[in-house]
């Protein structure tokens, strides 16, 4: 077929043109709203299914947007990663829409749904557009398109949010705008260097601009890591997220949790490795920083998801934990390490999925989130509650579920790294997690509510599918490793490792 | 609002000529610096200056809300002429690679469809720059 050539752009497109159409809908034909929010989706998911399968069969795409070359031209390419990457961003991101389908009539103020999904396509469509672009400064305007939609995004359930949404919202907003203007200074210093945007042109060029200018670079990368580390929550620069996940709706919690932070990460992978080439990179001593901060990052965020009481707040304390095992998997140097970090983000997108959603049914249903609430949740709502725990027993890493395979690649990762340290590091916050994982599960399945006995009262099937969808995938995805292994070994090898 | 008839007389002056401005820059895009975004400003610009001169629900006869919802939502267009390109059988938002004639450079006509998208752009910031207006004036009043 003709059009799947253009399939690089138009998964791109096809949620931007629906969010636009968002608020028109919702004026003149209200029905019509949800359901061209969910096929736009459906469509962008099913051309990343289809360009999988294109760029396994011949290789990386390139497409050239309004038929101008690369360098000059805006270059959108799509390669073994970014197919991955987009797979991970349309399907969990669909499933999260279908879920926000039912979950917004009764969470989110009736005036603003029309906004809150046009937002929601057009965080997805901007994230999208970061994996498959191949131009530095797309990458920008795309991290823009969705930043903002996030930012707005956290306080969109008006007069029925918590308190703090607007502070939340906009200490989150800040920490993002320093980060973005980081980033542009970071890519003003690399077009300064090297006189190009397009990426691979770049990787090229600063290999002389390194010899010329080697301040400037330094300086460009630097500015490029302190901006991505903000945007992904990477730990000292986490302080934004705890909050934000807290005060917005959960479904958005989830798309951040399990989408944004991930995709800020990637961003991170694809500067070491396709641009300032990872050789670089690691000779600065930039590398060993990074792992050190990782390491942290995944000990102290499960030290302070130990701590809290509010059952969002252990699971966002968690998503600091798990960047940490993403980005020290990329930064280790070794192929399992690396395979390891990438499987995890499709991994932890969906079990962080699956429990910020179960989260936001029993809020739905009752209202509450506290860690005492949840007593005796498994008897009121078996099925939500039982993907939550198949989820929650995931990330602790119990074999065969999903979040034990990416824990077993990263544990050969720092092996073939040599790095023991980092071993003892991952084998201790499976443990870390194991006891507030654990303790939720104790909550859920093995004590008795307050009120005494409880009837059965499971969430509606539209938001009850995706939950269970994403529990089963918490299961089968990690048992069936190889499917996305066949893309992700590639990725490896494509990027030098 | 006070009534204060030099504001107005000026305001309503002035106004024809702001739009004129912002029309320019956004027809001159593609020749002269400026282009969309810079006169979709000025024109959004213009609407708020005669809401803050003759009120608000002066200004909203003028420009309902309705009217700034869809072209808040010409985007829709900006993407509509992307496919022109497919529909020719080259790539997303190409110009002259799809056989749109782009005249010579220096004309008001050339430079394929990035006059129309310009056209576009302008539609969209100027009502946003209403909206935004509009918004934040409201909230005010309670």
């Amino acid at each position: 077929m003709i059009l799947s050539s253009h399939f690089p752009v138009l998964i791109v497109v096809a949620p931007l043109f629906a969010a636009y159409l968002m608020p028109l809908c919702w004026r003149w034909k209200r029905g019509l709203t949800k359901p061209i929010a969910v096929t736009a989706l459906t469509l962008s998911f099913l051309m990343a299914l289809n360009m999988a399968f294109q760029v396994l069969r011949s290789g990386p795409i390139s497409y050239h947007a309004g038929n101008w070359q690369p360098p000059w031209g805006i270059e959108i390419y799509v390669d073994y990663l970014s197919v991955y990457m987009a797979l991970v961003v349309t399907g969990v991101g669909l499933l999260i829409l279908i879920y926000s389908t039912k979950y917004s009539d009764k969470m989110i103020e009736k005036g603003n749904i029309a906004i809150f999904f046009a937002l929601i396509l057009l965080l997805i469509a901007g994230l999208t557009g970061m994996v498959v672009t191949g131009d530095l400064f797309n990458l920008f305007v795309f991290l823009e398109i969705a930043s903002l939609a996030s930012y707005a995004l956290v306080p969109i359930a008006g007069s029925k949010g918590t308190k703090g949404r607007f502070e939340a919202s906009f200490r989150y907003l800040y920490m993002g705008a320093i980060a973005s203007t980081f980033t542009l200074i970071a890519i003003g210093f690399a077009y300064m260097a090297t006189g190009t945007l397009n990426m691979a042109d770049l990787a090229l060029r600063l290999v002389e601009a390194r010899e010329a200018y080697p301040t400037l670079v330094l300086m460009s990368l630097g500015f490029f890591v302190v901006g991505f580390s903000l945007k992904s929550a990477l730990f000292p620069l986490h302080l934004w997220l705890p909050d934000a996940y807290a005060h917005a709706p959960a479904p958005v919690s989830a798309l951040s949790s399990g989408l944004t932070i991930k995709v800020m990460a990637y961003v991170i992978i694809r500067l070491f490795y396709s641009i300032f080439g990872i050789a670089f990179v690691s000779s600065t001593g930039l590398l060993s920083m990074i792992q050190i901060i990782a390491a942290l990052a995944i000990i102290i965020g499960s030290l302070y998801a130990i701590a809290q009481k509010d059952v969002i707040r252990i699971l966002a304390y968690s998503s600091v934990s798990q960047i940490g095992y993403v980005i020290l998997g990329a930064t280790l140097l070794s192929s399992d390490g690396f395979t390891g970090g990438l499987l995890h983000i499709l991994h932890h997108s969906i079990m962080k999925g699956t429990m910020i959603l179960a989260v936001g049914a029993v809020m739905y249903k009752t209202g509450k989130r506290n860690i005492q609430d949840f007593k005796g949740m498994g008897r009121r709502m078996p099925y939500t509650m039982g993907a939550f725990s198949i989820a929650a027993l995931s990330m602790v890493g119990i074999p065969p579920l999903t979040g034990f395979v990416s824990k077993w690649f990263l544990l050969l990762g720092t092996l073939e790294a040599k790095s023991y340290a980092f071993t003892f590091v991952i084998l201790a916050s499976s443990l870390l997690n194991a006891v507030y994982y654990l303790r939720l599960i104790n909550y859920i399945h093995f004590k008795d509510p307050d009120e005494g006995s409880v009837r059965v009262d499971e969430a509606p099937m539209t938001m009850l599918i995706p939950i269970v969808i994403l529990g089963l995938g918490a299961i089968f995805v990690g048992m069936m490793a190889n499917i996305p292994l066949t893309l992700i070994s590639k990725a490896v090898s494509s990027l030098g490792l | 609002m006070t009534e204060d008839i030099i504001v107005k007389t000026t305001a309503r002056l002035m106004t024809p000529f702001i739009q004129m401005f912002g029309l320019y820059i956004i027809l001159h895009g593609h020749l002269t610096p400026g282009g969309g975004f810079q006169g979709g400003a000025v024109i959004g610009a213009s609407m708020i200056l005669l809401a803050v001169v003759y009120g608000l629900e002066e200004g909203e006869k003028r420009m309902s809300h309705d009217l700034s919802t869809v072209l808040e939502s010409s985007t829709i267009v900006y993407v509509l002429i992307g496919f022109i390109g497919i529909a020719a059988g080259v790539n997303f938002l190409a110009s002259g690679a799809a056989g749109i004639p782009l005249g010579r450079p220096g004309d008001l006509l050339s430079g394929g469809m990035i006059l129309a998208l310009n056209i576009v752009i302008g539609f969209k910031v100027a009502s946003t720059g209403k909206t935004l207006f509009y918004t934040l004036a409201k909230e005010d009043e309670g």
